[in-house]
């Protein structure tokens, strides 16, 4: 069995039809036991106080920000490479996703930084790249609503995603090597001893698996509904000529 | 709970009231969109298969 055959739209909304409900009910599941237990069942930070409960927001969506603009290369180079027609039409699709989350953690993480250093902005190497991330996010779509042939606007949304993986790649890895910013260490490492205490680890674990299913639920959504527009816009240039 | 978050309940519900309000928008927009999409191809192809029935 290929992969490929999922390129396929008629394959692709036949099995996203009957992973969505799951997935959906995984999301709600995930999200509300992860923040809630963040939210109501961990203690204060020694040094942050409360405000240590904005991790179970903030470092989910920093993590779906990043990843679904690198999901968005993957997506634009099997474009670029095989034109599978679902593939460009799911980059399209997680653009408005990632910009959101984009700007949920940058609010999220103005609003720990008023307290933990005293101001709401600062222009660190770390938050300055995720804005310029953000701004990728806003340029990809309104490229996207400004052409009106999709293969073209696929073709040049494709280019500006591999342009706008430097930012993406930086905003990840700047928070390892970049140290001469405000913005503290990453929250989660693969090695144990770098990563936040326990009672702080598992329900932020939980929260990014709920914010990484709300990512896959949104993104087959968007995707069905692109494929739908696509098959909409076919019939209508059939039924004209 | 507010009392629980004592000076840091401001922040720490912002964050959380805008997060919420930013993804709740992002989760209704979709399904609007999506929604909005089906309807168009149903009516759409409902449209041409009565077309090509009329001759």
């Amino acid at each position: 069995m290929s992969l490929w055959k999922y390129a396929n739209p008629v394959e692709f909304m036949r099995l996203s039809g009957k992973v969505l409900p799951v997935v959906g009910v995984a999301t709600v599941v995930c999200l509300v036991a992860g923040v809630g237990w963040g939210f109501f069942g961990t203690p204060d930070d020694y040094q942050m106080g409360a405000t240590a409960r904005i991790i179970y927001i903030h470092v989910p969506s920093a993590f779906i920000a990043i990843n679904a603009w690198l999901m968005m290369l993957v997506a634009s180079l099997i474009w670029l490479v095989r034109r599978h027609h679902v593939s460009a039409l799911a980059a399209k699709a997680a653009a408005p996703i990632g910009a959101t989350m984009t700007a949920v953690a940058i609010l999220t993480g103005a609003f720990w930084g008023q307290p933990t250093w005293g101001t709401f902005w600062v222009w660190d190497p770390r938050l300055t790249s995720f804005l310029i991330l953000l701004m990728f996010y806003l340029g990809y779509i309104a490229l996207c609503q400004a052409i009106d042939d999709p293969d073209k606007a696929a073709d040049l949304t494709s280019v500006l995603c591999m342009v706008g993986s430097v930012f993406a790649l930086l905003s990840r890895y700047a928070v390892l090597f970049w140290n001469q910013g405000l913005h503290q260490g990453a929250s989660l490492s693969l090695d144990a001893e770098e990563n936040v205490a326990d009672v702080f680890f598992y329900p932020l674990v939980l929260s990014i698996v709920g914010f990484v299913l709300l990512f896959i639920t949104l993104l087959l959504i968007r995707t069905r509904m692109e494929i739908r527009n696509r098959r909409a816009s076919a019939l209508l240039q059939r039924a004209a000529q | 709970m507010i009392a629980e978050l004592g000076k840091h309940a401001v922040p720490v519900l912002g964050a959380y009231g805008a997060a919420i309000l930013l993804i709740a928008a992002l989760v209704v927009f979709t399904w609007w969109q999506a929604r909005a999409a089906k309807n168009k191809l149903d009516r759409l192809e409902i449209q041409l298969k009565q077309g090509n029935s009329d001759g």
